[in-house]
């Protein structure tokens, strides 16, 4: 018997959600392809029961989802020239106000990533997946995904380290 | 003092630090938008197989049907349903299958001399009376 949708979208939607937005800045693309793995699953219900592990099965999805929706977007808007719509801030502002510019900071940090260590970077550390399970999940080995992890952090370390060594 | 070319690395700390970030949850109004989709494709009947299939394999019929029928035609002296035509005629478009070597022949034939203009009649008429 599949699990119903809402008991799916309340365990995984904000995980989803916060992969998403880290890989695309355009919040309605973001939001279309949440709906598209939860339209995916109304139509094959199996679907999750099928996966090793639903997390993972999930992000893949999303990333698919993502990346299908993308594709299909900057054919459109090469067409039509249309603005995609910002995305909210990634992270939830943080008290004190000091600590908001960290948040800042990481965030603009994290737009200088290629998308693909980003989405990297995201599993491992948000999600704390191992990179076997990144590998599956961005169709992609675990050494690429290692590696992949290792220059974002590297270069995320370069970007922050003015702001973090104040702090130390 | 601290080298500008050996920066103190930075430890687990950091990770831990970034992984302790609070992130943003799914906006509110998106999980009754998302799941109302989705229960409207869950509970809508499925399409059934024939509509699906149905074109696809009527279109393939269609083009079987053709090319038996044109096979047939190949073997056949005339086409049914039509008067033969007389010796030494043929509709190409209609008989390509039929006997290629006829078809080719009829392309490579030499193309009936045009009926003559009137100067060219007028010329003949005067060199025949000056012949007489």
């Amino acid at each position: 018997m599949p699990l119903p949708l809402e008991q799916i979208y309340d365990a995984h939607a904000d995980a989803l959600y916060a992969f998403l937005l880290n890989c695309s800045r355009d919040h309605a693309l973001v939001q279309d392809a949440l709906q598209e793995v939860f339209l995916k699953l109304a139509r094959s219900p199996s679907l999750l029961e099928k996966a090793r592990d639903p997390r993972s099965f999930l992000l893949r999805t999303a990333h698919n989802a993502l990346r299908d929706l993308a594709r299909r977007s900057s054919t459109r808007k090469a067409h039509e020239e249309t603005l995609s719509v910002e995305a909210p801030s990634l992270f939830a502002p943080l008290f004190p106000s000091d600590d908001d510019s960290f948040r800042l900071a990481i965030e603009n940090a994290l737009q200088n990533l290629p998308q693909e260590q980003r989405a990297v970077l995201h599993l491992k550390l948000w999600e704390n997946l191992t990179f076997a399970q990144i590998g599956e999940a961005l169709e992609t080995s675990p050494h690429t995904a290692a590696s992949r992890y290792r220059y974002a952090l590297d270069k995320l370390r370069d970007l922050l380290r003015p702001l973090y060594e104040e702090r130390l | 003092m601290k080298s500008a070319f050996k920066p103190k690395p930075m430890n687990k700390t950091f990770e831990h630090r970034l992984s302790q970030m609070p992130l943003r949850r799914a906006p509110v109004d998106w999980r009754q938008a998302i799941l109302r989709k989705a229960h409207a494709i869950r509970k809508a009947p499925p399409e059934p197989s024939s509509n699906r299939i149905s074109k696809n394999w009527m279109a393939l019929a269609a083009v079987w049907t053709l090319i038996a029928l044109l096979r047939w035609d190949s073997t056949e002296e005339s086409t049914s349903g039509t008067a033969p035509l007389p010796e030494g005629f043929y509709v190409p478009c209609l008989s390509a299958f039929r006997s290629p070597e006829v078809y080719l022949e009829a392309l490579l034939a030499e193309p009936p001399s045009p009926p003559p203009t009137p100067k060219q009649s007028r010329r003949t008429t005067r060199e025949n009376a000056f012949t007489a």
